[in-house]
């Protein structure tokens, strides 16, 4: 297996829970992770520290999923970003396909496993896009 | 408060037992929050019950910064310490009904209990919901000066110069059809600033300016849907009716029967929306309030508070859906999430539907989509409009479209799809 470099993934998610366990699966894989836990403060620490992956929710208070890959897609078009939302649900289902009509590179209903996620970030990461940082 | 719940025999330096000290602990911060302003009347509840059943019917029924205390297997102290004195009062005695319920209708002893000019304690039994509820309604009208001749239907809409109309959108989340317009009477204090609710009525405590206006928007209701379907629109209307106009018979009688005149075309694409319900309100009650309406409407609709998630029963009272309006709340969007969360699956134990008004922004009105609320307006949505419009489908991107560059609008729907029952 070819090895992987260590990417920076940015987590945008509203549920404490939710990101640590993100957090903790990315760092075994070998990335660098930061957190925010809204979109408008996702969106400031991107800004501020570009990452090569953004992984974010979609129903989150102050600023939700969808607004927030508009604006990041918006400024920053080569922006890496994977959508994840309750899909247990129908009608998260319809919000997950506006973030992939909206620039979302990926899309991963919950509940997910940790290998659906590693290969939804691999498969992200290795896609054609140019990181919007060096 | 201490003084008070001292001359009860409930001293904080006496009690060593761990409820006691929790709810002392409890009580410290929320009188440290309001100070000297704390509400100095506790409530005593007493049973011949088995005491779990009734601790769990208390439970059950405190919200926020309010406390119970069980002072022995039959008698509880209820503490609501922010709250005024008539509003603890409603809040007790809904505690009673709840308890009463729990106990298959066993009457239940409530007392309110505060401290004399001389330190001595003073008992006052507390009256049942209802009657506290009339006389709510009856000192607001002995205390207003009457505005308008409730009399005189011919007079309506005189007195509100200021007051127009907007039309709120309401989208049927199952259809994704938006086909019935939320009347809502607006006043403009400042240059595309308005106030919606209470606040276009000079003295919002007058129960006769109260009806006056539900009258004048009833009519401009009429008259605006008589518009619409001249020209062949099929949507319904959302006719906000105050809880103090139903609550007195007269007025309920003298608003009726200004529905009733109505055609029954024009009835059956009213949908009535209860408005300023107090919450917890008894389900037979509600029967009182919803039944007149349902005659000569669609549908009958009542936006509760966002707190209130009793709704046993409410289904058979003949309430279409319950609802929440959460443009003025102060709440933190995490918190009112977690509300709205609630208050569906509430309503879904009930089998009763929901709709939510006032969604303000994206997160909420996702947060409405996927919580599962059957029905839903806000600006988040789209613009209030000034004149109804006819029904038309809604497209799920089409609120993000103001994020986009310019791009065509969403279709227009050509099918009428039936979104309220009819009764």
């Amino acid at each position: 297996m070819m090895e992987r470099k260590m990417a920076r993934v940015l987590i945008i998610d509203d549920e404490k829970l939710a990101r640590i366990t993100l957090r903790k699966i990315l760092e075994n894989a070998g990335h660098d992770v930061a957190e925010a836990s809204n979109g408008s403060e996702g969106i400031a620490m991107y800004r501020a520290q570009p990452a090569d992956l953004v992984v974010t929710d979609i129903i989150m208070p102050d600023k939700e999923g969808v607004e927030t890959i508009i604006e990041l897609t918006r400024d920053f078009p080569n922006i890496r970003i994977i959508a994840i939302s309750g899909g247990g649900r129908t009608r998260n289902l319809d919000f997950l396909k506006l973030a992939q009509q909206y620039g979302a590179k990926h899309v991963l209903a919950k509940p997910f496993s940790q290998q659906e996620l590693l290969g939804a970030v691999n498969a992200v990461l290795d896609g054609p896009s140019v990181a919007g940082h060096a | 408060m201490l003084k008070l719940l001292e001359a009860l025999g409930v001293d904080p330096a006496k009690d060593f037992d761990a409820d006691r000290a929790e709810f002392f602990r409890k009580l410290k911060i929320i009188l440290a929050r309001r100070g000297a302003q704390a509400l100095d009347i506790v409530f005593r509840l007493t049973t011949h019950t088995d005491e779990r059943l009734v601790a769990g019917a208390i439970a059950r029924s405190l919200g926020a910064n309010h406390l119970s205390l069980m002072m022995d297997k039959t008698a509880f102290l209820l503490v609501y310490p922010l709250l005024g004195a008539r509003e603890a009062r409603l809040t007790a005695a809904r505690t009673r009904t709840m308890v009463e319920a729990a106990l298959s209708g066993e009457t239940v002893a409530l007392e309110e209990i505060s401290l004399g000019r001389n330190g001595a304690i003073e008992t006052t039994p507390c009256p049942d919901l209802n009657s506290l509820i009339d006389q709510m309604i009856s000192d607001s009208e002995a205390s207003a000066k009457p505005t308008v001749n409730a009399e005189s239907t011919e007079r309506v809409g005189a007195e509100f110069p200021k007051v127009t109309f907007v039309y709120r959108p309401m989208l049927t989340l199952q259809t994704k059809i938006v086909s019935t317009f939320i009347v809502m009477p607006v006043r403009e204090v400042a240059p595309k600033r308005y106030e919606s609710g209470y606040e276009v009525l000079d003295n919002p405590h007058d129960p006769a300016s109260i009806l006056a206006l539900d009258q004048f928007t009833l009519k401009r209701s009429v008259s605006e849907l008589k518009t619409l379907m001249s020209s062949g629109g099929r949507s319904l209307f959302a006719v906000p009716v105050h809880f103090e106009t139903l609550a007195n018979p007269q007025r309920s009688t003298e608003y009726v029967r200004l529905c009733a005149e109505q055609s029954e075309t024009i009835q059956k694409r009213f949908v009535f929306e209860i408005v300023g319900l107090p919450g917890k309100v008894p389900q037979a009650r509600l029967v009182q309030l919803v039944a007149p309406l349902l005659a000569v409407a669609r549908a009958v609709i009542g936006r509760f508070p966002s707190d209130d998630f009793e709704f046993l029963e409410y289904r058979s009272s003949g309430l279409h859906a319950v609802g929440l309006d959460v443009y003025q709340t102060v709440k933190r969007e995490r918190n009112l999430m977690a509300d709205m969360d609630r208050f569906v699956e509430m309503a879904r134990k009930n089998r009763i539907k929901t709709y939510i008004s006032g969604v303000r922004s994206l997160s909420l009105l996702t947060a409405a989509i996927s919580g599962g609320f059957d029905y839903i307006a806000g600006h988040a949505l789209g613009p209030a409009c000034a004149k109804a419009e006819d029904v038309r489908t809604f497209q799920m991107d089409e609120s993000y479209s103001r994020f986009l560059p310019a791009q065509d609008p969403a279709p227009a729907a050509s099918r009428y799809f039936e979104t309220m029952p009819i009764p």
